[in-house]
């Protein structure tokens, strides 16, 4: 008799769901996971009384999260106190100007409205086509399989309108964006979000273009960190039996034929179990810890041409005093022409840009807690990606720090510098060593259309039986909302095919 | 034979048409709609393999 059910590689949210909910079902889990703290990129350190997210800034589009903490017998709310973010980001522009847009979809409707009268108009429009989008998806990619042909039937037969959404796919972000906005200050407000998913503006394929919507159905963030989210997946999943080891390192996932049948340990220890879930990333467990011996040539060759997603770097403050900025999330306004310029004048050749763009999380805006009495927590994540041309991230760190905080006191966050009582980064190079993501890629895979649905490593693996695959390398795809559904669909396909 | 001559004349000259007329359109696209066509295009060839994963 095998050790356990099922062994699950990873405690990232992916893997969290997915053990609690197989728990849920009655099987024996143990969860493994390398390092010493749980959630990978939605975790939270502490640093001298300062707790700093290592990832992860806040939390949007809830309901697959509320599902599986439903399905667990408890509500999200119960077990996470989630804070809602109003106003939820703030957009700094090159002139120095500053528009803060509220939760509310008619004020920030007005505050367009005052930029450009027609594209405060087609606003409107806008919410309601990316509304509509967001409930379609939410009702069909959020809970079910797109692993084949089969699936993508079910998907269109549980929602016909799924296929209305259809051309959208094959638009970009910004080809969406473009249809309803013209002004190029209301499209400074919308581009940047396009990163949230790893590609510039022209890359990313249209459904993600509800998310400048989406941000105002609701952004929250955790008390205490965003750490919050896979604690309480750990303490639900163990109250069902889930048990979980920090520190454990898998080497090798343990084949017989076709089949997965345990893991191997970097201390030699090896576990049995009838299937295995996989939540790290899909080229690394195929080509590594699985070999492409066991896989058919073509899937191995299919595994290879995956390109690795974007990695950023994140740099962490501790501050003296509030920074000068205005909501939880501020981003300095860049144009989608500027954004894909960058991916490739920039990334694609490796060379930093000297002006400052990127996102600035201000965690203590909405949670004090993070932070002793009148001080604050400030992360920056600005522009960087793993390979530089003519340099390494462990020699650029401390120029980098360094300059960032001095481009970000001139511009976007004047008197920053004066503030730092600390920094701290973490660069790609770090989470590739630190969370085992080859390259720092923080979505595992790129998430383009040749790479989506379909074409992404399929949740039951399709080449070793006994295996699924769950987090950002499988379908829908990265984000915390959406690497929780892949727990959610993977515990429904176990239920579904293994006995 | 001259039926089929003709009918494989009509055939290579719609090809002709088709091509002519995909290369006109994607040169009149914008530049970022060119990237993101060309971005599907290099991936194709990889698509069948990545649908067996």
């Amino acid at each position: 008799m095998p050790d356990y059910d099922v062994v699950v590689i990873g405690a990232g949210l992916g893997g969290l769901s997915a053990g609690a909910l197989l728990a849920a079902q009655g099987r024996r889990v143990l969860v493994l996971e390398q390092s010493k703290s749980i959630g990978g990129c939605c975790s939270t350190f502490e640093r001298e009384g300062y707790r700093f997210d290592v990832g992860a800034s806040i939390v949007e589009i809830i309901e697959p999260i509320e599902r599986v903490f439903e399905q667990l017998g408890t509500t999200l709310q119960k077990e996470v106190d989630l804070i809602a973010c109003d106003p939820i980001m703030s957009f700094i522009y090159p002139d120095g100007e500053r528009v803060t847009a509220p939760l509310s979809v008619e004020e920030t409707g007005n505050i367009i409205s005052a930029i450009s009268p027609e594209d405060g108009a087609r606003w409107n429009e806008f919410c309601v086509f990316a509304d509509d989008l967001m409930k379609v998806t939410l009702d069909t990619f959020f809970q079910m399989p797109a692993a084949s042909l089969g699936d993508m039937g079910a998907i269109i037969k549980k929602n016909p309108r799924f296929l209305k959404y259809m051309p959208v796919f094959l638009s970009s972000y910004q080809d969406i964006l473009e249809r309803f906005f013209r002004d190029e200050k209301v499209l400074m407000m919308m581009a940047y979000q396009a990163l949230y998913f790893g590609l510039p503006p022209n890359l990313v394929p249209g459904p993600y273009a509800m998310v400048p919507y989406s941000e105002h159905v609701g952004i929250y963030y955790p008390r205490g960190g965003m750490i919050r989210i896979p604690e309480a997946l750990q303490r639900v999943g163990e109250l069902h039996g889930m048990q979980l080891h920090t520190g454990a390192r898998v080497s090798k996932v343990l084949m017989e034929g076709r089949r997965a049948v345990g893991v191997r340990l970097t201390d030699g220890s090896e576990i049995s179990a009838k299937i295995v879930v996989s939540d790290i990333n899909a080229k690394t467990l195929y080509l590594d810890m699985i070999g492409a011996e066991y896989l058919p040539s073509m899937v191995a060759r299919g595994i290879r041409s995956y390109k690795l997603s974007l990695s950023v770097p994140m740099i962490y403050l501790a501050l003296n005093g509030s920074p000068e900025l205005e909501a939880h999330h501020s981003v300095i306004a860049i144009s989608p022409e500027e954004l894909n310029r960058y991916y490739y004048d920039n990334l694609l050749t490796g060379r930093l840009n000297e002006g400052p763009f990127g996102l600035m999380c201000w965690p203590t805006h909405t949670d004090k807690s993070l932070a002793p009495l009148g001080k604050h927590v400030l992360n920056l994540i600005p522009q960087g990606f793993y390979h530089l041309a003519d340099t390494d991230w462990d020699t650029e760190k401390p120029r980098y720090i360094e300059r960032t905080i001095e481009s970000m006191s001139r511009s976007a966050i004047p008197g920053l510098k004066d503030k730092v009582i600390f920094a701290e980064c973490a660069t790609p190079l770090d989470f590739e060593r630190d969370l085992l993501l080859p390259e720092g890629a923080i979505y595992c895979l790129q998430q383009d259309l040749a790479a989506q649905a379909v074409f992404r490593p399929a949740t039951k693996s399709k080449s070793v039986n006994g295996l699924y695959l769950v987090g950002s390398s499988t379908h829908p795809g990265g984000g915390v909302p959406s690497t929780i559904a892949s727990g959610y669909i993977a515990a429904g396909l176990i239920e579904a095919h293994e006995a | 034979m001259c039926c089929s001559a003709r009918k494989s004349f009509i055939t290579a000259l719609l090809i002709v048409l088709i091509i002519f007329g995909l290369t006109w359109w994607y040169r009149h696209l914008p530049a970022r709609k060119q990237q993101f066509i060309q971005n599907l295009i290099k991936q194709v060839p990889d698509l069948p393999l990545r649908y067996m994963v």
